[in-house]
């Protein structure tokens, strides 16, 4: 009987491209927990004046803190200092590396592309839309690129062509990622649809808009995430329908046909 | 009834593709609410959302009966420019703070109603006059202060009466009985009998 591994790493030669994704987004599940514990104080045994000898619980509740501290820290000096604008930066390469265009032939920059610039851009639709505790990860978000890459080579749904746009692709990336696991969040009380629903479907519209774009910046995917978000709000009771419904990629696609060309800037 | 847009809406080539794009939508809609104010209104705030929600409604209900252009092309463009006019009332984005004006012209009885009206009229009078080269005359009516009252009495309770309204004033058959469907509307049916019996 085989062993069973420990670590997650992904099973091929293959995937080993998506191992440090492994890592990254088992220190993002890690952070999301430290962050979420609040030790019980009293239950602790810490009082502020307490001299004597702490107990186990206390000692782990002492520790959990610095190290929340600590953490914290870090990542405030690194966000700050280096990665001040790194989401915005992957944003560069939103637009071209979708599926809404002909995407044939391109390799492993393609792919590391689509999900940094999906992250980065859920990252930003989360905040924009006031997700509360987001947990982006980017693991689901490579398996998603895969298994689209995969359905495109079976020729069931045609690549569009030169020049042309396909919000069915659009809208089945924007399904596939939907159901990935890339977004865990706290949902409100009374989610009218899921807020998942809305980021996904948002970034699936700004998708749309962009790959109609004449030359989409950074400046641009930014106001077309902030454009998408405003209306897919404006249309939630449709797109709650949508996700609801028999046939969402069919539906979400015609729903991109409608209002990509609207929103695209002329 | 001023008309302030309809040299501006002009200037635009091809409006009929232009007033689909959304900041086109919300800039020439702004613009309009400027210059149709009357001067007595102190202060006037344009919702950003409800005017999206407007345009958006409108795009759907446009996208579902655009096929109708083909039976008579001059009547979509009225009947366009009629349900955009409704989905604002609909959503009602603008909200006017203003003091009784001494003349009782529209601006001065209905103000926000008075800029919608303004708004859609000057786009479809433009869109009319790009595509068939008609210079629609405004009726005389259309500055009657009792017009306007019943107007804004029955678009409170109906919105999809500003359709037939809109038609009364480009001088087209209104359908007063079921004014949101494009089916029924006087050309539309006319045409479609007249297609049949050939």
């Amino acid at each position: 009987m085989p062993k069973q591994q420990r670590f997650p790493l992904p099973p091929t030669i293959g995937d080993l491209a998506a191992a440090p994704l492994v890592v990254k987004d088992a220190l993002r599940g890690l952070r999301r927990k430290i962050g979420n514990i609040v030790p019980n104080m009293a239950e602790s045994g810490i009082s502020g004046t307490s001299q004597g000898p702490l107990s186990p619980l206390a000692i782990a509740t002492v520790l959990l803190n610095e190290t929340r501290k600590i953490t914290s820290f870090g990542e405030d000096i690194a966000r700050d200092v280096l990665f001040r604008h790194r989401d915005e930066a992957r944003l560069a390469a939103f637009a071209l590396s979708g599926f809404g265009r002909p995407f044939k032939g391109l390799g492993d920059h393609h792919r590391h592309n689509f999900v940094s610039s999906r992250y980065a851009a859920i990252k930003i639709l989360s905040h924009y839309l006031g997700a509360i505790d987001p947990l982006i990860q980017e693991q689901p978000i490579d398996a998603t690129y895969r298994a689209l890459f995969a359905h495109s080579d079976d020729n069931s749904t045609p690549q569009p062509a030169q020049g042309g746009i396909s919000y069915d692709h659009i809208a089945l990336s924007t399904v596939h990622l939907e159901k990935s696991g890339a977004l865990t969040l706290t949902e409100p009380d009374d989610p009218t649809p899921h807020q998942t629903r809305l980021i996904f479907a948002a970034l699936g519209l700004a998708e749309a808009i962009l790959t109609l774009s004449t030359n989409p910046s950074i400046e641009s995917t930014l106001a077309a995430l902030h454009l998408a978000a405003d209306v897919v709000v404006l249309r939630k009771p449709a797109i709650g329908a949508i996700f609801e419904g028999l046939d969402p990629v069919s539906q979400l696609s015609a729903e991109y046909r409608l209002l990509a060309p609207p929103l695209t800037e002329a | 009834m001023r008309l302030p847009m309809v040299a501006e809406l002009n200037g635009e080539s091809d409006l009929r593709h232009r007033i689909r794009d959304l900041r086109f939508f919300e800039e020439s809609f702004r613009k309009n609410v400027q210059l149709s104010l009357p001067e007595g209104a102190k202060r006037s705030k344009t919702d950003q959302a409800r005017l999206r929600s407007s345009f958006l409604a409108w795009l759907e209900s446009f996208q579902s009966t655009r096929h109708l252009a083909e039976i008579d092309r001059k009547d979509f463009i009225c009947f366009s420019a009629g349900s955009m006019l409704a989905e604002l009332f609909r959503h009602a984005p603008l909200s006017v703070a203003s003091e009784q004006g001494q003349t009782e012209n529209p601006a001065t009885v209905w103000p926000e109603g008075s800029a919608y009206v303004s708004y859609c009229l000057g786009v479809a009078m433009t869109v009319l006059e790009q595509e068939f080269h008609l210079t629609a005359e405004i009726p005389e009516s259309a500055n009657d202060p009792r017009i306007w009252q019943s107007f804004k009495e029955n678009v409170r309770e109906n919105p999809d009466l500003a359709i037939p309204f809109l038609d009364m004033l480009l001088g087209q058959s209104p359908n007063w009985n079921e004014p949101a469907i494009a089916e029924k509307r006087p050309a539309v049916e006319q045409k479609s009998t007249r297609a049949l019996g050939n």
